[in-house]
């Protein structure tokens, strides 16, 4: 499924998390958004997250303690994998014990949570033969050696050694007959702990499947407890999986209202219904149509992901695929044109959209061709859509758009905001940022054949200084 | 006193040499004794080291034998050229080009191969790993040409090994490794090393203030500025850089040339020696203890000098005491 990971939010909020364990990051880095089939186990994913969520204080410590032991837990899946072919060496046994040792400090609290909060996964088994396999000596300590106690000829090849040794100690120098001597000891030992290795390889192997489930319950749940503290940190929702009516009330984009906040603005929730069909949204300039959307896509791929939504409620169908089309999308590096990269990207979404259920997100499409033909396109965009299975959402300046749209947003905008006032402000240095924060970003349902507003003007009555510009654009309209 | 004796006093020695072949391993040989004192020892080296042969200049180098209890440090890839018996004491994340490096504890006397980590800060984190797992002593094998590590946020003290490989002239031998004791006992700045965000020259005037310099017009700069206060080299301080200021007629007198430690001076004999001769001074921020310095009176290249003439000679040159590696190793 092409999952828009190019999206700069979401890319933002896969940032935000940080499994402490190596296998933890992994399984973040190729996390795919599931699909209408995977209902069940994002249910089972966003059960767990609603659990830790949910956990009071003295529990979340205790879930960071876990979350710090996952840190000491290396990722060895190659190791595992490898024992299976070959012997393994002193240095990845080293490794095999101190995971083991691990898990073993790990999984009583990892069953404490599964008791307290029920998440699910998080039983781990520490394999206690496999560790009494490879702590012989029974220290209990992270230390590994190929020990004497593993055979007797390993033990009376050392005591060889060690009188050679004390020979050595005891002239102060090695002959060239106590070297001789060395030599042909130190090739018995070798050839002795290679099988020793080989046989401890060989023992292993009755716990290597639990051993790699034990890898990859720590990595879930190491994500788990990260997409928990996401929630918790940005009071997101569970959404409400199914259906086929996308469906946010309350929802915002937490990179764009952090960026925001940093300059002194705050996010304008947007309630967005969409129904199977187009539905379009026109508006201001700087009204927000583009992060209105772009809010929809990530939350929207979040839920996929088994991830909390940022919003007050959420319904989300289980789409085939979520695809977003905006002017600043890759194809348009390849060389093409703008227009002919979207018009590609176009035919390749409608392309994959066929016969299935999918999320399509057009940001002011076909804005970079004359305004007469675009307008055109884009009507007779929204009419081919008007039947077809998937949900579609268009954000566009183009009149008529919406003529043909199952549901017509328009952003509020600057229409309840008195000119002049805000002029003043603006050349009183507000500039640029008074009209964001005179900005009314909400979402309105409007009428289908509401025109556009006319928005262009008045952003170039406040923003312009050249008064005479201002005069012959006016003669014009 | 010996060179083992005063060594042993110094928890994190670090070695360093002014030259291949300047008799470092012999030196590292000395100081680690018989396989008898080798409990509660620890050993790295910030390159491939103990191999037979010395891969730079390819002759032969004495091996490193260890006894039971010591901990080395090394490359992954290195472990089956090691013949002690061992037990894997703990795997680090620091990788080289010969795998990860571990630390393993010698269960029975034998030859190690070391081959640790390179740069300061991991280095910093051996140590202080090697003392979790019980060493009372560490022992850093540096690289000819490395002096970074002689700073006190890695090592306790230096030995600085030396020998006739540097230079076929006694005096020339004597007077380059002089000039390095000199930057590697530069003195400490006392105060913190006045920087700001990417810039490479920063003057802190005496009244506190500071302000970045352009490389360009250092002199000019400088002159503009008032002239006087700490002069702080992010970076290295280069023959180039000192040079420009000594020939600009500036009055150096109530200026201080400052960097971060002294493997940031890569200064020659004469510009330093121009620059003080103009009343400059130089220090660093973090400083280094030269604990000894050791003379090889034997080159690698087919030449030999008196061992008593460079002992006196070198003795007489530096502030540290001076130790002939070669008596040393065979008393």
């Amino acid at each position: 499924m092409n999952n828009n990971l190019s999206n700069a939010s979401l890319q933002w909020v896969l940032d935000e998390l940080h499994p402490a364990s190596a296998c933890g990051r992994e399984l973040l880095r190729d996390l795919r958004p599931g699909g209408p089939g995977d209902q069940e186990s994002i249910e089972r994913e966003l059960d767990d997250v609603q659990r830790l969520a949910g956990a009071d204080a003295a529990q979340w410590r205790q879930i960071a303690r876990l979350a710090h032991a996952f840190s000491l837990v290396k990722d060895l899946r190659r190791t595992f994998a490898r024992c299976r072919e070959v012997a393994l060496g002193e240095v990845e046994l080293f490794e095999v014990k101190n995971f083991l040792m691990q898990v073993g400090r790990i999984a009583p609290q990892a069953a404490q949570l599964a008791g307290d909060l029920g998440v699910s996964g998080a039983e781990l088994d520490p394999c206690t033969d496999a560790l009494q396999l490879l702590d012989v000596d029974g220290q209990g300590t992270a230390a590994f050696s190929v020990s004497s106690r593993y055979s007797q000829e390993l033990a009376a090849v050392r005591q060889e050694k060690r009188q050679i040794e004390d020979e050595i100690r005891r002239t102060g120098a090695v002959s060239d007959d106590l070297q001789a001597q060395r030599t042909a000891v130190l090739a018995r030992e070798q050839r002795e702990e290679e099988a020793i290795c080989l046989r401890l390889s060989q023992e292993l192997q009755p716990s290597l499947n639990a051993m790699e489930e034990d890898l990859r319950r720590i990595a879930r749940l190491d994500l788990l407890i990260e997409k928990a503290r996401l929630a918790r940190t940005w009071g997101a929702v569970r959404p409400q999986l199914g259906g086929n009516v996308l469906r946010l009330t309350g929802m915002f984009d937490p990179y764009v209202a952090q960026t925001l906040r940093q300059s002194g603005g705050e996010f304008t929730p947007v309630d967005i219904e969409l129904r199977r069909g187009p539905t379009v949204i026109t508006g201001a300039n700087m009204g927000g149509k583009s992060v209105a959307l772009r809010a929809v896509v990530l939350n929207a791929l979040l839920a996929h992901m088994g991830f909390f939504v940022f919003a007050q409620q959420a319904e989300v169908p289980l789409f085939d695929e979520i695809i977003l089309i905006a002017e600043d999308g890759q194809s348009v590096q390849q060389g093409l044109s703008s227009f002919g990269a979207e018009i590609t990207a176009l035919d390749n979404a409608l392309t994959r959209c066929r016969g299935r259920f999918c999320l399509l997100v057009l940001d002011e499409f076909a804005r970079g061709t004359n305004p007469e033909e675009g307008r055109r396109i884009v009507s007779a965009l929204v009419r081919y859509l008007a039947d077809k299975n998937s949900i579609a959402l268009l954000a566009t300046h183009y009149d008529g758009a919406a003529r043909y749209a199952a549901a017509h947003y328009q952003v509020a905008g600057l229409r309840d905001v008195d000119p002049a006032a805000l002029k003043r402000e603006i050349e009183a240095g507000g500039g640029f940022q008074a009209i964001r924060r005179h900005m009314d970003y909400r979402l309105l349902p409007a009428g289908a054949f509401d025109e556009c507003p006319r928005s262009a003007l008045t952003i170039c009555r406040l923003l312009l200084t050249q008064k005479d510009l201002i005069e012959v654009i006016e003669e014009g309209y | 006193m010996r060179l083992n004796e005063l060594a042993a006093g110094v928890r994190t020695l670090s070695l360093a040499g002014t030259c291949k072949n300047a008799g470092k391993t012999t030196v590292l040989g000395t100081l680690i004794g018989p396989p008898a004192q080798s409990a509660g020892l620890a050993l790295t080296s910030i390159g491939r080291d103990g191999e037979s042969r010395d891969i730079v200049t390819d002759t032969p180098k004495p091996p490193i034998y260890v006894g039971r209890g010591a901990l080395i440090a090394t490359a992954e890839g290195l472990l089956p050229l090691c013949d002690t018996t061992r037990e894997i004491a703990a795997v680090t994340d620091v990788r080289t080009p010969m795998g990860q490096v571990v630390v393993f504890r010698t269960m029975s006397d034998g030859y190690v191969q070391l081959g640790g980590p390179s740069m300061n800060e991991q280095l910093s984190r051996l140590r202080e790993l090697f003392f979790e797992l019980g060493a009372r002593r560490v022992i850093i094998d540096g690289a000819a040409g490395r002096r970074s590590l002689c700073s006190r946020a890695v090592a306790d003290g230096v030995i600085l090994c030396t020998g006739a490989s540097l230079h076929r002239d006694i005096d020339t031998v004597v007077a380059e490794t002089a000039h390095v004791c000199d930057l590697l006992t530069l003195p400490g700045l006392g105060e913190e090393l006045p920087m700001l965000p990417g810039e490479r020259f920063v003057l802190r005037r005496s009244d506190g203030v500071c302000m970045a310099l352009d490389g360009s017009e250092l002199a000019r700069e400088l002159k503009k500025a008032g002239g006087a206060g700490v002069l702080a080299v992010a970076g290295a301080v280069t023959d180039s850089v000192v040079m420009a200021l000594v020939r600009s007629g500036l009055d150096l007198g109530h200026l201080t040339l400052a960097a971060g430690d002294a493997s940031q001076f890569l200064l020659s004999r004469g510009p330093l020696a121009d620059w003080r001769r103009k009343g400059g001074k130089a220090a660093v921020a973090h400083t280094a203890v030269l604990t000894a310095v050791t003379v090889n009176p034997v080159s690698a290249y087919g030449w030999r000098f008196d061992g008593q003439e460079l002992l006196e000679k070198m003795t007489a040159a530096v502030t540290a005491p001076v130790f002939d590696v070669m008596r040393e190793a065979n008393e």
